[in-house]
């Protein structure tokens, strides 16, 4: 084809691009090794060096803060180069002249010096950690900055706060930690949680996720080890993220892992074991109550019951569960009472986490090496249902030269999702589907060989055992390769930087045929997986990105501080994706496409690329660090758009003032330790709704296993179509963002707030036009909205020490609202529902009726009913059935023209955004034992539950649960549901009476741990601890979903869990 | 050292801005600037038109079978709706039709390659403007695709007269250009031929002078010489009727060797291989296609005469063969000396079909107590959801069908000459006794009209024309409020079913669904479909409301 032929000079470019990297990478360090050694120079090694005249030996031990010796401790002579380090134990020995002054000096701590005197010669010195707040660096786009010198919103979240909680992935912690940042899940089942990211709420009613950096490639956070990571920065205004152009509009969030420490080996392991316990589901009647229901239903829809009182006497005889069908049909009749959800579901499982982590090296050559591993299974009782993760990570830091560093991260991950071929949520829907009257097993007298039981439904129990399985299996490898070139000229730096992420991706699902009979072989009740079928997917992808960066810090007159970096950028995705299947094995019980029916064989294959190009530079200035200035702008070009549209600029500034630097402030007012004003305007780019080849009409092959089929002349048919039109001037949607904060730092910065608030324009968002249904084809996205979003957040945190411990309290909340502010003139609501952009409103608000409660009588209904009829259905209301009003009197409760200016009798019910949302967490710790809790939530949100879910017996087969006991009868007028009734969906509609309030707060995360005393000489640390996750929540959600789940959750949805896990780290 | 490292800094930094090229084009997919060249490409194209075309579906809207839940609109309590299939799926054949004759311009193959294929399109975009016609009456006439920004995304409904003028158009263009039936090479069988174009024209024809007759309407009288003329060219065509009568419903009744088959969707292969699959066999065991008394008793009984009309009314001289319901001694009664197609459509109690013999029972659904027979296949049902019987969706009989009633509706009258070459042998096919005469009618006292109309009801039941035909006829509004009704209970035959389960009448028989719950059909409302409200307001209410809708 031509267009592969096409591809290749391209491919050639870029694998051309990175050889030249590694050669250039190669020869810097060939280069050096012949001049001369590499290590003489370094200060780190002079203790090899030292040498002394008149002098002392002077020794000692270095401590922490909690007096725990402090390996690694450049200990050096004041205006020399010579020194040594402290070794395992803390301790250093040197010589120096009796009165030099000695320099102690570690990383992430106050460096301090001691003049010697008197010809002591021991000295024990206590190092403290840095100062948190003014001095700590904060990794920012490409590159590093004091925290003191930001101007943009910026959250940093420690590596040590995602640690020892029970839960799935670096993600799944993040949650509430930090305000604004919000993540959201969507099922409980191992591996397929769902897990999203949001930062400052919409941007675009589009998927908008944040661009995740792990160690600058591209990653899914999701896959990450918490325990690999040493800090995490969420970059949330335009100055922050600008950087990062076309793909910055949801926020960046950059992760950086654990590096190696000059000093001993150290070695650290952790695990945890955890037990699952699932949380807020629904659950079963018992038969003879399922068939009140049932008969209620269908007396009140058809006036004719299912069962007779004898039958229902039947139910609840313990003796008597079946017989042959006495109407002569080759079937049994089965008067059971099977507790479907205990027999197919555990209500408790386990999960489990390891890690170790070995570290070591000096200041030229140091290293980290982690391994981690993480399972759990769940909730379904028999078969495959578990999900678990490798992780592997390598990162090494070589100082070559004076002028040359070379730092290497090389990671692995590997994850196995394991799950039945029949379908997680198939599976819990039919357990939630099959009749309570129905068998698990067959009766003993039945000769038909079969031990399951399917004759109302397909059995799940069998399905669960036997239905075959699918395993999911994705393996990626990254490798990160950064040289650094510096000091040639003063202030410059030279970065070339080169990352891959390669992954393999494979999926097989082999469907056994199930088949359940009637009383013989002759009748087939249900069947499932017929006929048996086996489809593999494999694919390989890569993920390039080559970077050259330059920097060059001068200070001009002192006082005078600039930065600049320039960089450029080019990455390049590819994924090769071979999909085949075949039927008809040979054997139930052996699947290979070796065996598959030939006539039927299928197979595709995909292949998707992208590429993206990129310059980029910054400025910043800052006069005495006291009036702070910022430029960013990135100039991106994308294959995703068409020629001639393909580059757009994406340009920032900011600025920030440190009104406490100000001499009219500076060491008068001693409480006061930051205070700090921040501005800053920008614009970024969201390309994640633009597909891969948008503007151009693509005609797709009926062939594929996704098409439906066609046959002609007794063959499988090819045909060609195009399921939506190209859109030839799409763009980035341009995200204009406004933010203003202020940093206050107090007491000690014990006491430090932060507050910001924002405002952002989506200029050009892109949708799909709502259009009147005669275009019959879909549409690609346009560039035909406008949103404007604004909120606030704000962070209190109380952090302080007293003899022996300390404690610290911390508060966030954050309030994010949008508002679609054009939407091409065009919008409907429909009739009810949850409309997902709509002008002149907030993305995804709810629409539905009012109500006043149930009729009570025939006469009450009749006479509403004469004056108002219901436009969604003639059925004639009865006592029980929801009463709606008819708000603007016009006779019908309708939806008017379906639009918001005449929506007939629909008022907006809320939103599904989560509004408010807010964290709470505290700790404590004394001598050893550490106390920690952290509860998060939220204040404002509607949703609306899946109407199949709902409504109870709307189709035949769905059920009613325990809650639709409390349905309407002449006996119970005050219920909370209304009548029963089969197949209608009168009482249904969306309305005040359904939507949920899923306001809520919860126990995220409590902890208690004990750190135990031992020899120091054996074991550094070890602490026990016991986590808890999700145990507690208060909210007014129906009291079978959990608070969490999406809009529209269905009764198929995989079940949330609490977790109670215990733990132990130790570090020897 | 210092000159060395700085050399291959810049060379290294000057690779990576130097910059690669970001065009990415997609190499497992092509697009339309590589498409439409050739013969192939074309049929490629039109082969989308059959795969989008819907075959079996369950059509529970009049009063001849029920589902397992009642349908609302046979019980007239449906509501307007955001958005509907019925409304968007044309649409989107349309939209296909309609590109195919925008790109397939630029092929370079002939003339008459070219308009074999533009007459395929032509013909399904006729077809779908006639369905959405039925439905909504007036509706959005769409000639050509629509872009985004197209003005005319916001048309009003085109008049139906306009919206069947271009119908008949495309049928012409179409009957002119695509292949005759005897001239389609078997391995094409299943793609429209001159026969599918006329026949769905006389279809069409036939509905809408009918339409405006009933209605007292001018202009019918052009329409049914349409309908007669359309029907005659098939005639031409040398079809011919399947040798049996329920053979046309099963396996042995597929394929081109069986000419009653002239349009029909190709399902397949076979058990073994299943490529497209329905469900039929089960949806009859299931009670998803459970006939009526309703349908049952317009049948004629074997001397030829009937006791129902097909608006449901009784008549009151019956065949003198007719047992009153009060009277009826067993389930098998109603089916006992009657059209011979009746044993064809229904299983009689102790008849052996899925489950042995047929015990009448109504739970799982079969709501009636009457399970429905035609065109179940044994094979077909052996395993659920692999049901490959092909659908025929015009069948010669029907074009004979038309041919009588339009022959009739012109001139109040048909000659016998017409009835023997139409439906007459339908009734030889189905082994009926008597045969349809002016004659017989006159005799009998019986309604010419009447007796067309049932021919028709009798020879297509079940197979989705009863509501349209309920609409066009304007008898809807006396057929619909009526109750559903089902099968007579027999304590002897009804073994494991206890009365008290039933809802039964004083007759002992079924009440399905009952007049009361039945009787909110509105004559001036639910003779057209309501528009969906979405395409209302994002027309800006440029699109109107059907009138009671609202």
């Amino acid at each position: 084809m031509k267009n592969r032929l096409l591809q290749k000079p391209l491919k050639k470019c870029a694998v051309f691009s990175a050889l030249s990297l590694f050669a250039v990478v190669g020869g810097a360090y060939a280069h050096n090794n012949k001049v001369h050694s590499p290590w003489a120079t370094m200060p780190g090694n002079a203790g090899v060096n030292a040498h002394a005249s008149a002098e002392v030996k002077v020794t000692g031990v270095v401590t922490d803060e909690t007096n725990l010796p402090l390996p690694g401790v450049s200990v050096k002579i004041k205006g020399t180069t010579i020194g040594v380090t402290t070794d395992v134990n803390g301790k250093y020995f040197l010589n120096a002249d009796d009165n030099a002054t000695l320099v102690f000096s570690f990383v992430g701590y106050t460096s301090k010096e001691i003049t010697l005197s008197g010809g002591r010669t021991n000295y024990n010195v206590q190092l403290l950690p840095n100062s948190k707040d003014l001095n700590e660096v904060v990794v920012v786009g490409y590159g590093t900055q004091k925290k003191a010198n930001l101007t943009g919103a910026v959250a940093t979240i420690s590596g040590t706060e995602l640690q020892n909680r029970p839960v799935p992935n670096a993600l799944a912690a993040l949650q509430g930690v930090s305000p604004g940042v919000t993540v959201t899940r969507s099922s409980g089942q191992p591996g397929s949680e769902g897990y999203g990211i949001r930062i400052r709420g919409f941007s675009s009613a589009n998927t908008a996720s944040a661009l995740i950096l792990v160690d600058g490639i591209e990653q899914d956070l999701g896959l990450i080890n918490p325990d690999d990571i040493e800090s995490i920065s969420v970059l949330k205004d335009a100055a922050a993220s600008a950087i990062y152009g076309a793909r910055a509009a949801s926020g960046v969030v950059l992760v950086t892992t654990k590096q190696g420490k000059a000093g001993a080996t150290k070695v650290s392991v952790s695990g945890y074991y955890g037990l699952n316990i699932t949380a807020r589901q629904p659950e079963r009647l018992n038969s003879w109550d399922e068939q009140t229901l049932i008969d209620e239903a269908r007396f009140n829809a058809t006036g004719a019951k299912e069962f007779t009182d004898e039958q229902k006497q039947w139910l609840q005889n313990p003796n008597f569960d079946y017989r042959p069908n006495i109407a002569g049909q080759d079937r049994w009749d089965y008067y059971t009472n099977t507790n479907w959800i205990k027999e197919g579901m555990n209500k408790v499982n386990s999960m489990k986490s390891f890690n170790a982590t070995v570290s070591g090296g000096t200041e030229t050559q140091n290293y980290l090496f982690t391994a981690g591993y993480y399972q759990r299974d769940g909730v379904l009782r028999y078969g495959p249902d578990d999900n678990s993760r490798y992780n592997i990570r390598f990162n090494f830091n070589n100082r070559i030269s004076k002028y040359v560093d070379m730092n290497t991260i090389i990671g692995y991950i590997g994850t196995v999702t394991n799950s039945n071929s029949y379908g997680t949520s198939g599976i819990i829907n039919a357990l939630y589907r099959i009749r309570t009257r129905q068998a698990l097993y067959t009766p003993a007298e039945d000769v038909t060989g079969q031990p399951y039981n399917g004759d109302l439904q397909v059995n799940p129990i069998d399905i669960e055992k036997n239905a075959g399985f699918q395993q999911q299996q994705y393996d990626t490898f990254t490798g990160r390769f950064d040289l650094g070139i510096h000091d040639i000229v003063k202030g410059l730096r030279l970065n070339l930087v080169a990352t891959r992420n390669q992954d393999y991706y494979a999926n097989e699902t082999d469907k056994r045929s199930l088949y359940w009979y009637g009383r013989s072989t002759n009748t087939v009740r249900f069947n499932a997986n017929v006929p048996n079928s086996l489809s593999l997917t494999k694919n390989k992808g890569h993920h390039d990105n080559l970077q050259a960066l330059l920097n060059y810090d001068i200070t001009v007159k002192k006082d005078h501080n600039f930065h600049f970096l320039l960089g450029s950028s080019f990455e390049q995705y590819r994924q090769d994706e071979v999909t085949a299947g075949a039927v008809n094995m040979i054997t139930n019980d052996f699947f290979s496409l070796n065996y598959g029916d030939q006539a039927t064989k299928t197979n595709s294959d995909d292949v998707q690329t992208w590429a993206l190009g990129s310059y980029f530079g910054r400025m910043t200035y800052n006069y005495k660090e006291k009036y702070l200035f910022e430029a960013n702008a990135r100039y991106d070009g994308s294959s995703r758009l068409a020629p001639g549209l393909r580059w757009q600029m994406f340009p920032s500034f900011s600025a920030g003032w440190r009104i406490n630097e100000e001499s009219f402030l500076k060491n008068k007012l001693s409480w006061l330790d930051n205070l700090k004003l921040r501005v800053s305007w920008g614009q970024l780019g969201n390309s994640s709704p633009l597909g891969l080849y948008d503007y151009l009409a693509i005609q797709n092959s009926g062939l594929l296993s996704t098409s439906p089929n066609l046959v002609f002349n007794n063959l499988k048919t090819q045909y060609l179509y195009q399921s939506k039109l190209p859109s030839s001037n799409l763009t980035w949607e341009t995200i204009q963002t406004e933010n203003v904060g202020l940093d206050v730092g107090v007491l000690g910065n014990r006491l430090s707030f932060s507050g910001d608030y924002y405002i952002k324009y989506n200029k050009n968002m892109l949708a799909q036009l709502q259009l009147p249904d005669i275009i019959g084809i879909g549409t690609s996205f346009a560039n035909v909205g406008e949103l404007k979003s604004w909120g606030w957040e704000l962070e209190l945190k109380w952090q302080d020490k007293f003899r022996n411990g300390g404690y610290n309290i911390g508060f966030n909340l954050a309030n994010n609202q949008n508002k679609v502010t054009k939407y091409d003139g065009k919008s409907t609501i429909g009739t009810g529902g949850v409309v997902n952009i709509l002008e002149g409103y907030p993305l995804n608000t709810v629409w539905g009726y009012k109500t006043s409660g149930y009729f009570q009588t025939k006469e009450e209904a009749d006479a509403y009913k004469a004056g108002t009829k219901y436009a969604f259905s003639s059925i004639t209301s009865a006592p029980g059935d929801v009463k709606y009003l008819d708000l603007n009197g016009d006779g019908i409760v309708n939806a008017g023209e379906g639009t918001p200016q005449k929506p007939g009798d629909l008022v907006n019910l809320g939103s599904t955004n989560a509004q408010y949302t807010y964290g709470i967490n505290f700790g404590v710790n004394y001598k050893g034992f550490d106390i920690s809790g952290f509860f998060q939530g939220v204040f404002k949100r509607a949703f609306l539950i899946n109407n199949d879910t709902l409504d109870p017996l709307v189709q035949t087969a769905n059920l009613p649960w325990t809650i639709h006991m409390d349905r309407w009868t002449p006996d119970n007028p005050n219920a909370f549901w209304p009548r029963m009734y089969q197949t209608g969906t009168q009482n249904y509609q969306p309305s005040d009476k359904w939507t949920q309030d899923g306001s809520y707060i919860r126990l995220k995360n409590a902890q208690i741990g004990y750190t135990i005393p031992f020899n120091k000489k054996y074991v550094k640390s070890m602490r026990v601890y016991l986590s808890g996750q999700d145990l507690w929540e208060s909210t007014k959600v129906l009291s079978v979903f959990d608070p969490e789940v999406p809009n529209d959750v269905t009764a198929g949805t995989y079940p949330f869990y609490r977790t109670v896990s215990f733990g132990l780290n130790v570090t020897l | 050292m210092k000159k060395y490292i700085s050399i291959v800094s810049i060379f290294a930094i000057a690779l990576v801005y130097s910059g690669c090229k970001i065009e990415r084009l997609p190499e497992t997919q092509f697009s339309d600037a590589q498409f439409w060249n050739n013969e192939t490409d074309l049929q490629n194209a039109a082969n989308r038109l059959y795969e989008q075309m819907a075959g079996y579906t369950i059509d529970t809207r009049s009063d001849e079978y029920v589902g397992t839940t009642p349908s609302d609109i046979s019980n007239s309590t449906r509501g307007v709706v955001a958005t509907s299939g019925d409304w968007n799926l044309p649409y989107q054949q349309i939209f296909t039709a309609n590109n195919i004759l925008e790109k397939g311009v630029k092929a370079k193959v002939s003339d008459d390659v070219k308009n074999r294929y533009f007459g395929e399109a032509r013909f399904f975009r006729a077809y779908y403007h006639f369905m959405l016609v039925q439905k909504y009456g007036d509706v959005p006439l769409v000639l050509k695709t629509l872009a985004i920004n197209d003005p005319d995304l916001n048309m009003p409904r085109t008049d139906r007269e306009a919206v069947i003028k271009s119908v008949y158009d495309d049928l012409d263009f179409a009957t002119t250009w695509l292949p005759a039936r005897a001239a389609l090479p078997a391995t094409q069988y299943g793609r429209v031929t001159k026969s599918s174009a006329s026949a769905l024209k006389a279809r069409v024809a036939l509905y809408e002078g009918t339409w405006l007759k009933s209605r007292g309407k001018a202009g019918w009288e052009d329409h049914l010489q349409k309908a007669v003329a359309a029907a005659t060219f098939v005639m031409g065509q040398g079809h011919s009727l399947y040798k049996n009568y329920p053979g046309m419903f099963l396996h042995e009744g597929e394929g081109a060797a069986n000419s009653e088959n002239i349009f029909v969707k190709i399902y397949g292969v076979n058990a073994a291989n299943i490529v497209l699959a329905h469900n039929t066999s089960r949806d009859l065991e299931n009670g998803r296609i459970a006939p009526t008394r309703n349908l049952l008793r317009i049948f004629n009984y074997s001397d030829g005469l009937p006791a129902f009309n097909t608006d449901g009314t009784e008549l009151t001289t019956k065949s003198p063969l007719f047992v009153p319901e009060s009277s009826e001694p067993s389930y098998n009664t109603i089916m006992d000396n009657r059209d011979p197609r009746l044993a064809t459509v229904v299983w009689r109690a102790g008849e052996v079909n899925w489950k042995g013999p047929w015990v009448p029972i109504t739970s799982l659904g079969v709501r009636t107590g009457l399970a429905g027979k035609k065109g179940w296949n044994a094979e077909d049902w052996a395993i659920n959801n692999n049901a490959t019987v092909d659908k025929a969706l015009i069948r010669y009989a029907e074009v004979l069908l038309i041919f009588a009633e339009a022959k009739y509706e012109l001139s109040g009258a048909i000659s016998d000459a017409d009835l023997d070459a139409s439906i007459n042998l339908l009734r030889t096919r189905a082994v009926m006794p008597v045969k349809l005469s002016n004659g017989f009618v006159a005799a009998h006292n019986l309604n010419m009209r009447e007796e067309i109309r049932r021919e028709r009801t009798v020879e297509l039941c079940l197979e989705g024309f009863r509501y349209d035909d309920l609409i066009r006829w304007k008898t809807a509004e006396t057929v619909l409020p009526k109750s559903l009704l089902g099968a007579k209970y027999t304590v002897a035959e009804w073994t494991g079913t206890n009365a008290s389960s039933l809802n039964l009448n004083p007759n002992n028989i079924i009440v399905v669904e009952d007049a009361t719950k039945r009787n909110t059909f509105d004559a001036n409302r639910d003779y057209l479909y309501p528009i969906p409200l979405n395409e209302i307001s994002l027309s800006g209410g440029v699109v109107k409301q059907n009138p009671g809708w609202n």
